[in-house]
């Protein structure tokens, strides 16, 4: 049997996490749902997703912050990261540097573009 | 009434951010309920459909708090036309708790409510307090996680009544703190990054207070965060 693709959720809006979850699993992704980047740190050394779904603002450390020191870890500078954001592109740093394959406007977000976003991160 | 610092280009910005993460909930929710491949089943579809109920009640709830800033910062006399009454503070906590219940338990969070025996009463407007009580409650179980709770306490000093609403959230960090003491309601100012956190709530908050004559501030809280709301004692015999 395939094992599925395993995805942590960070998001800090819980009702919004639960859509992705949602979404993900009509995927047939497995996914775990963390609201914070401390807690985010904490799953990674418990188990490696195969990819992570970013919430930009976060309580506490951002999004940001959080690709920093992801990407001061070789292991964890490998995984995929999606984010998610509400703020515009143009406003968002240059992010291919971080490990980031796609930004989604979470405004915009519908199950469909999660999936092909997701995928195409895996690919 | 004060302007906001920034002027009212802060506040649109601030509303804007503000109303982002509902909408996109309200907007996500509906999706789901239509989506038949997500094979939701029927209680799962009546709990989405209480959601969006809850999340769309949020929405409007700001959304008439925004139209009341607005027109007190307009009518420099609006404030002087609210009645102020003796109000008892328990009745007016608890019924707004009872309101903010259902929402808290999407987030996994419990409301309480604290106060002496006796009732507390104060000079202010009923519908005022209910949207100040509201506004801070709201904004509490924003800066929680799931599993934390918000208390909402309210105790006499000398001629004031203080309630107090504390979330046992991560708190705030020191730096924004000293940012948030000095500017509190002068301009919405965001003291966390989680989305749609902008301070307007606080903000609101402030205007309404100040309108009854009361003061908005911020406690000291040795974990989490206590805001706290100042009015005039009613020295008038209740028949509680």
């Amino acid at each position: 049997m395939v094992k599925s693709a395993t995805i942590l959720i960070v998001e800090d809006e819980l009702l919004l996490a639960e859509c992705y979850q949602r979404w993900l699993a009509s995927g047939a992704y497995d996914s775990q749902v963390v609201t914070d980047a401390q807690s985010a740190l904490d799953a990674l050394d418990e188990q490696r997703p195969d990819a992570i779904l970013l919430d930009m603002l976060l309580h506490g450390a951002n999004g940001m912050q959080l690709l920093n020191i992801l990407q001061s870890h070789a292991d964890l500078a490998r995984i995929p990261v999606v984010l998610c954001s509400n703020a515009l592109s143009k406003e968002l740093p240059e992010l291919a540097n971080y490990g980031v394959k796609i930004v989604l406007d979470k405004t915009m977000l519908t199950r469909g573009k999660l999936l092909a976003a997701v995928g195409e991160a895996l690919a | 009434m004060q302007q906001p610092l920034g002027g009212p280009s802060a506040i649109i910005a601030a509303a804007a951010h503000e109303l982002k993460t509902p909408l996109t909930l309200i907007t996500h929710i509906s999706q789901m309920l239509t989506d038949t491949q997500l094979g939701l089943n029927d209680r799962e579809r009546a709990q989405y459909v209480q959601r969006l109920q809850l999340v769309s009640a949020r929405t409007l709830r700001l959304v008439q708090h925004l139209t009341l800033s607005y027109r007190l910062e307009d009518d420099q006399q609006l404030a002087f036309t609210f009645a102020l009454e003796p109000i008892n503070t328990r009745e007016v906590c608890e019924t707004a708790l009872h309101e903010l219940t259902p929402y808290a338990r999407e987030y996994q969070q419990e409301l309480r409510f604290k106060s002496n025996a006796r009732p507390q009463l104060v000079l202010a407007n009923r519908d005022i307090l209910y949207d100040v009580v509201v506004n801070l409650v709201d904004n509490a179980i924003r800066h929680n996680a799931a599993g934390e709770w918000v208390e909402v306490t309210a105790a006499t000093h000398a001629e004031r009544v203080r309630l107090n609403v504390h979330d046992t959230g991560a708190g705030i960090r020191q730096h924004d703190l000293n940012r948030l003491r000095q500017n509190l309601g002068t301009t919405p100012q965001p003291f966390s990054g989680h989305a749609g956190t902008s301070g307007l709530g606080l903000y609101i908050a402030n205007q309404l207070t100040t309108a009854m004559g009361g003061t908005l501030g911020l406690g000291r809280a040795r974990e989490g965060t206590t805001f706290f709301v100042d009015l005039l004692r009613s020295r008038q015999l209740g028949l509680w």
